[in-house]
């Protein structure tokens, strides 16, 4: 991903849930090294992405139009390298399968354990 | 990888034996034990609770401890996953490795192999972690709490609302939003019932939603008592 692991990262968090969004973002600027930018739709995500091609999008499933699943498959069709980690309330296997077949970088059960999405983002930098 | 409780593993195999066996062995290292019988139940848990590690069998119906290895390591998944085989051809480190397990125990299996395999999981653990200041975001979070918790005599008045009109799409949003945030804040029974109501507008089960808002109300006014006290 670039020269140093310190390097600044650019992360979209796509949430509709107002606290969510503000716990997820505020795990991830904690790091110090992610520039954070929101999205509250599908819609708003996708746009977003072809502009600005962030390093890292989490990308929540039930969101408004489309969901997060048709978003996934819309930036991947973008970048087929994009790093999309899906977060969702509910581990279902169905959305799952569908997750990993579009090519999701990872799957975040709510609540957030600001461990598992520490490691995802060190596994982003080894990438 | 930290748990200040007892560390939960997670044994995924379709026999039931197997499982006794292994949580029976198991328990001499402490461990709180968990069970699946099929590779998709355990991608499920896996991906839901932290485990410290896995220890899967590969021959199993539904989905075999290979697919659910290779499903959970493409979405980066990190905790060490242990396959647990009788197969000569595949109990060799570095096949299994490949396929993304990080130790194995050959079937049957015994106390200090297991004792061998956590060994050599201590000696590779990663334990180096970002910059990242857990203080404060306890801190965020708990004023987050706070305001969920203020916010509760409006949700109340919302549910009111939607069951009174037979609103479902309120019904549903507001279960949605209960499941997704309550969770974070260690409310799980407030969670648990914000997915009830969800599942069952979406299966046009008004009745039961109603029942479950019912349930949700007075779960929102226990925690408005015990929080606010």
């Amino acid at each position: 991903m670039g020269e140093s692991n310190r390097k600044q990262l650019t992360a979209l968090v796509v949430e509709d849930d107002l606290d969510c969004l503000e716990i997820l973002t505020s795990i991830l600027n904690k790091t110090g090294i992610i520039h954070c930018e929101t999205a509250r739709t599908g819609e708003q995500a996708i746009e977003y992405y072809e502009s600005k091609k962030p390093q890292i999008t989490f990308l929540d499933i039930d969101i408004p139009a489309p969901n997060g699943i048709e978003t996934l498959k819309a930036i991947k069709q973008s970048n087929s390298k994009a790093k999309v980690v899906m977060v969702t309330g509910i581990s279902d296997i169905d959305t799952v399968k569908k997750a990993v077949s579009l090519g999701a970088f990872g799957y975040v059960v709510k609540p957030f354990v600001p461990d598992k999405i520490l490691s995802l983002l060190k596994k982003l930098n080894e990438k | 990888m930290k748990s200040n409780d007892k560390a939960t593993v997670l044994i995924v195999d379709d026999s039931e034996s197997n499982r006794l066996l292994l949580s029976f062995l198991l328990e001499e290292f402490d461990y709180k034990i968990e069970e699946a019988d099929n590779g998709e139940k355990a991608v499920e848990l896996a991906l839901e609770f932290p485990y410290l590690m896995i220890f899967m069998d590969l021959n199993m119906p539904v989905m075999d401890g290979l697919q659910a290895t290779s499903m959970l390591r493409s979405l980066n998944f990190e905790a060490p996953i242990i396959a647990c085989t009788v197969e000569d051809r595949m109990s060799n480190a570095n096949t299994l490795k490949s396929k993304g397990f990080t130790d194995y125990l050959a079937k049957p299996i015994e106390l200090e192999a297991i004792r061998a395999v956590l060994e050599r999981l201590d000696a590779d653990r990663q334990t180096e972690n970002m910059d990242f200041d857990n203080e404060q975001h306890q801190q965020r979070l708990e004023q987050l709490k706070q305001r969920f918790i203020t916010n509760i005599p409006v949700m109340l008045t919302k549910l009111t609302s939607a069951i009174e009109q037979q609103k479902t799409a309120d019904l549903k949003r507001i279960g949605h939003k209960i499941k997704g945030s309550a969770g974070q804040f260690g409310f799980d029974r407030a969670t648990a019932i914000g997915r009830d109501i969800e599942k069952a507008v979406d299966r046009n089960k008004w009745e039961i939603a109603v029942d479950k808002a019912y349930s949700l109300m007075a779960e929102l006014k226990k925690i408005e008592h015990v929080q606010g006290l």
